[in-house]
């Protein structure tokens, strides 16, 4: 069943076609949720109210994309998210080590059993450099900038997502990239050799 | 030629950044590939943005800590305090406007029915006015010729006319027609020229206090009632704000 059918489905009341769609749409929702707000336990919050928010509100949507119509209740959780953070004293967003000096939590996918331990490694890096890069960037910048370049979503999804004209989305974009470039430029040395500038490279 | 490319212009940013995901159109999009070619910053600018881009695509995604399918429980709790919470601010907003609509229509049309026992209220009030002023319009002037100023009494003490009166009882029965028909004369013509200086010094007491006491009824009932319709339209105004921004922003 298509994703429309089970919009309208949930809309007369069915709670198990809304869980199919949240199930369909529940990763991108957590990843766009983590990347704009940098921590597990703020994407895990964002995301669980969006989707009951979406709930909530589900007579809003009137046909059209339902990710895009999704994405907007997702990007608007992660600003209510963003605005506390900036009311409330900032909280290390590193993972926090126990007595013994060993990380409590690590990311879901350093535990994959097809890469191998050097992969991995090599991504959790590119993975840093990137979060770093992009918590550097103005809000609305990194919201596009996530949507866009991490997720690979179209510039009108993301245009109706954000709740803002397609031009406007461009010039973001544009200025995001601008940016994000010219910080991880510092990070050419650090980063493994596949992923450097193959002009850095020789 | 890091320092070329910090020169670049947003412009430029932007060109880039179109041509990289296809969003130039064939003319521009040629354009933009020619001057890549003449110009080695611009070249450099684009190459870099590329391999952000291919960066940030092999940025990993990470799996969802758990599940976030709603239950049975979660999504009635949900259906529950929306329906509240709308239902409360459109009763509100309700509320609010219909005030601001009464009493724009007070303000406006005072003859409406419904505005009828405000208007004849009113009205009343203003027709009481009004004969409270012409009560003072009556008083004053018996009072203005019942008070004799001093001096004015000094003065006619001097007057021969007064020592006419003075000597009238020592006047000759032959004297008493002579002197009744002078003091007559005199009387009458001192009585007009009072009348004449009171009548004009009454007129504009009474005037002025007409004009305040008109002023006081026309501004008092439309100020309260100016700033409650402002008041409710304001009101209902952020209400409704409230209530579309709660709708789109979920």
């Amino acid at each position: 069943m298509d994703e429309l059918n089970l919009a309208k489905m949930a809309q007369k009341g069915s709670l198990d076609a809304f869980n199919q769609l949240v199930m369909i749409h529940q990763e991108l929702a957590y990843n766009v949720a983590f990347r704009i707000l940098s921590d597990p336990a703020a994407a895990d919050d964002a995301t669980q109210t969006a989707f009951i928010s979406a709930y909530r509100h589900l007579d809003s949507y009137r046909g059209g994309s339902f990710k895009a119509w999704l994405m907007r209740i997702v990007t608007n959780a992660c600003y209510d998210e963003l605005r506390r953070y900036k009311r409330r004293p900032q909280v290390d967003l590193e993972p926090q080590s126990n007595e013994s000096g060993e990380e409590i939590e690590s990311p879901a996918w350093l535990a994959d059993d097809t890469l191998s331990i050097e992969a991995r490694v090599e991504l959790s890096e590119l993975e840093q450099a990137i979060q770093h890069c992009l918590d550097n960037l103005p809000d609305d910048f990194r919201v596009v900038a996530v949507m866009v370049d991490v997720e690979g979503l179209d510039y009108q999804t993301v245009s109706e997502a954000v709740g803002t004209p397609l031009g406007t989305i461009k010039s973001r974009l544009a200025r995001a990239r601008a940016r994000m470039q010219q910080c991880l430029q510092h990070f050419q040395e650090l980063l493994p050799h596949q992923f450097r500038l193959e002009s850095e490279k020789r | 030629m890091t320092m070329d490319i910090k020169k670049l212009s947003n412009k430029d940013w932007q060109l880039l950044s179109d041509l990289l995901d296809g969003q130039l159109d064939a003319a521009k999009s040629s354009k933009v590939l020619k001057r890549l070619e003449k110009e080695p910053a611009l070249h450099a600018a684009y190459e870099n943005l590329r391999w952000t881009q291919s960066l940030m695509r092999q940025v990993p995604r990470r799996k969802v800590p758990h599940n976030y399918i709603l239950t049975r429980h979660m999504a009635a709790e949900a259906k529950k305090e929306s329906g509240v919470k709308r239902s409360y601010y459109n009763l509100a907003s309700v509320l609010a406007s219909l005030v601001f609509v009464v009493l724009l229509a007070i303000q406006l049309v005072p003859n409406l029915p419904f505005t009828r026992f405000t208007s004849k209220s009113m009205q009343s009030e203003e027709i009481a006015l009004r004969e409270m002023v012409v009560e003072d319009e009556a008083e004053e002037p018996a009072m203005g010729l019942m008070a004799v100023p001093e001096a004015d009494v000094e003065e006619s003490m001097d007057a021969p006319e007064f020592a006419a009166a003075e000597g009238e009882a020592e006047a000759t029965p032959e004297e008493e027609p002579m002197l009744e028909a002078f003091s007559m004369e005199v009387t009458s013509e001192e009585s007009e020229e009072l009348s004449d200086s009171e009548d004009e010094t009454l007129n504009l007491d009474q005037t002025m206090v007409a004009e305040e006491q008109e002023n006081a009824f026309k501004s008092k009932p439309l100020n309260w009632l100016f700033i409650a319709t402002v008041v409710s339209g304001l009101t209902a105004f952020a209400l409704a704000f409230i209530n579309q921004k709660n709708r789109r922003n979920f």
